[in-house]
């Protein structure tokens, strides 16, 4: 009896939190942001007019409570926070007036980061590629190692998801996460 | 009765996002169109290096066409020209020199042709028009009164045979299909893959971005080179005035040359821009490095352009 009642309390925590996920720029801790953002969803249209289009609303299997909120998705496009059309105010956070999106300094912003897997990148498999070391705003986020490989640093890293946008291996070699993501505290 | 507009239907279908399906049913991969343009042979290329410390960009530009006996047998009064520069990136650094774009079409507006389009589409994921905006060539667009196309945002794509090994057909954006005339303005940059970018590599400016990924995912030396093979420039202006070296194309080390390096053979003119390259920075063997640039060597093997500095005129002016 125990051991199913743990099971189903898994499984209710499954579907009331999985995951972090990527948020638009400028977001406040996590805890804080589920109560603020009303999901109103006025950053995801504010990205598609006048940003990149890459904000997405966070669909079910994200959990109820994240459910509608906004999510960074580099596979339609990179966020242009930093270095690109939205600096140094982001439509996003203007548009934002629960403040669950706030103003910040753009040389503070970090979405995340990207993991490179290794057996599915080009460069570390047939040679040749190195897309993501072309497209990446960051000097020093990407190095090249002696082997023609692309090294990430995570540090440096601002989780814009640029080289994710871009590498053009099947399926993608990269993957942005909110690991080390920066956010602001309340 | 309705008929059918296989261009506008293209444009709907590759607006909408249609086209990843319906790309799959064979009936509608369209026709493969045959390429428009032969490459222009030139037996002795002549490349002009102009120098000014001053940077009177125009009497540059002005000075090295005049070297070269002037555009007129590349430019007449019915021809479209398009115009390529280097705006691929949303760092200015990264991009040509607007100045010189402008120092161009200015020149090439003389000739009285057509049309004037400058166009180009941004490396994946940046966004072509606001590239435009932050280096000014809107404002010279305006000023000028010529063409400025963001061809990420035209859609219209067709589908072009080429001549070459690895690539035997390749999907380019229509106006660049449709120019009589290629004028590449590359930035003399390093490139992490290919070596150097220069007017060669510039022209992976008129593909959509899913052919971009396809070239890296081949082979990008040899798809360069097939590229050029139906779409290789008819004059090649190098902007060489601040180079960036050693590492590319996004960031290195940038250098002062105040140069412009011009011709009409892109070939001669990206070996001996990458010479240039190679002595700024200092490199023991320049000519040894360039022959180590696959898609420079490549393309002088099937027969683009001269490659061989030996066999290239030079010509130095400073102003
Ligand atoms: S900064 Fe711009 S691109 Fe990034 S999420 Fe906000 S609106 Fe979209
Ligand atoms: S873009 Fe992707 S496939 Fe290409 S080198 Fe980078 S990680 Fe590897
Ligand atoms: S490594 Fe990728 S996600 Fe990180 S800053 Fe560079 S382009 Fe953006």
């Amino acid at each position: 009896m125990a051991k199913k009642l743990i099971a189903l309390g898994n499984i209710l925590r499954a579907i009331l939190d999985r995951g972090s996920v990527v948020r638009p720029p400028g977001a406040v801790v996590e805890n804080e942001f589920l109560k603020l953002c009303i999901k109103c969803n006025l950053c995801i249209e504010a990205c598609r007019v006048a940003g990149s289009g890459t904000l997405e609303r966070c669909s079910i299997l994200y959990g109820l409570k994240k459910y509608g909120t906004p999510r960074v998705n580099p596979l339609r496009a990179p966020c242009e926070a930093v270095k690109g059309r939205c600096e140094p105010k982001p439509p996003c956070i203007r548009v934002c007036f629960t403040g669950a999106l706030q103003l910040i300094d753009t040389s503070l912003i970090k979405l995340g980061s990207v993991v490179w897997i290794k057996d599915r990148c080009i460069a570390a498999t047939k040679g040749g590629c190195l897309i993501c070391y072309e497209v990446c705003p960051i000097p020093g986020a990407i190095k090249i190692t002696k082997e023609n490989t692309p090294e990430f640093n995570m540090e440096l890293c601002i989780g814009c998801g640029r080289c994710v946008n871009a590498c053009p291996a099947k399926p993608k070699a990269l993957k942005l996460l909110a690991k080390g993501e920066k956010r602001i505290v309340i | 009765m309705f008929k059918f507009n296989y261009s506008k239907f293209n444009r709907v279908v590759t607006l909408t996002g249609l086209d990843t399906i319906v790309g799959f049913l064979p009936f509608f991969r369209g026709k493969v169109l045959k390429p428009r343009k032969s490459i222009r042979k030139i037996a002795k290329p002549k490349v002009v290096i102009v120098k000014s410390p001053r940077r009177d960009i125009e009497l540059m530009v002005r000075r090295a066409f005049n070297i070269l006996d002037g555009l007129s047998d590349i430019i007449g009064s019915d021809s479209t020209i398009l115009i390529k520069p280097n705006v691929g990136f949303s760092y200015v650094e990264a991009n040509t020199n607007p100045k010189v774009v402008e120092a161009v079409v200015k020149v090439v507006k003389e000739y009285n042709p057509r049309r004037i389009i400058i166009a180009e589409s941004a490396v994946r994921g940046s966004d072509t028009s606001y590239n435009f905006e932050i280096t000014g060539l809107y404002n010279i667009a305006r000023k000028y009164n010529v063409d400025i196309v963001d061809l990420k945002r035209s859609g219209d794509i067709v589908t072009v045979e080429t001549y070459g090994l690895k690539l035997k057909t390749v999907k380019v954006y229509r106006l660049a299909y449709e120019a009589d005339v290629i004028i590449s303005i590359p930035k003399l940059k390093r490139h992490v893959e290919a070596g150097v970018t220069i007017s060669l590599k510039n022209m992976m400016g008129i593909l959509p971005d899913s052919e971009k990924g396809r070239f890296h995912i081949l082979d990008l030396h040899q798809c360069i080179v097939d590229l050029n093979t139906v779409f290789k420039p008819d004059i090649a202006v190098v902007d060489a005035l601040d180079v960036m070296a050693f590492t590319g194309p996004s960031h290195g080390e940038m250098i002062k040359a105040n140069m412009i390096i011009v011709s009409k053979d892109a070939v001669a003119a990206d070996a001996i821009a990458a010479l240039e390259l190679f002595k700024l920075e200092g490199v023991k063997d320049p000519v040894r490095e360039l022959y180590s640039v696959k898609h420079i060597v490549q393309a002088e093997k099937m027969g683009l352009g001269t490659a061989n500095p030996e066999k290239i005129n030079v010509i130095r002016e400073v102003i």
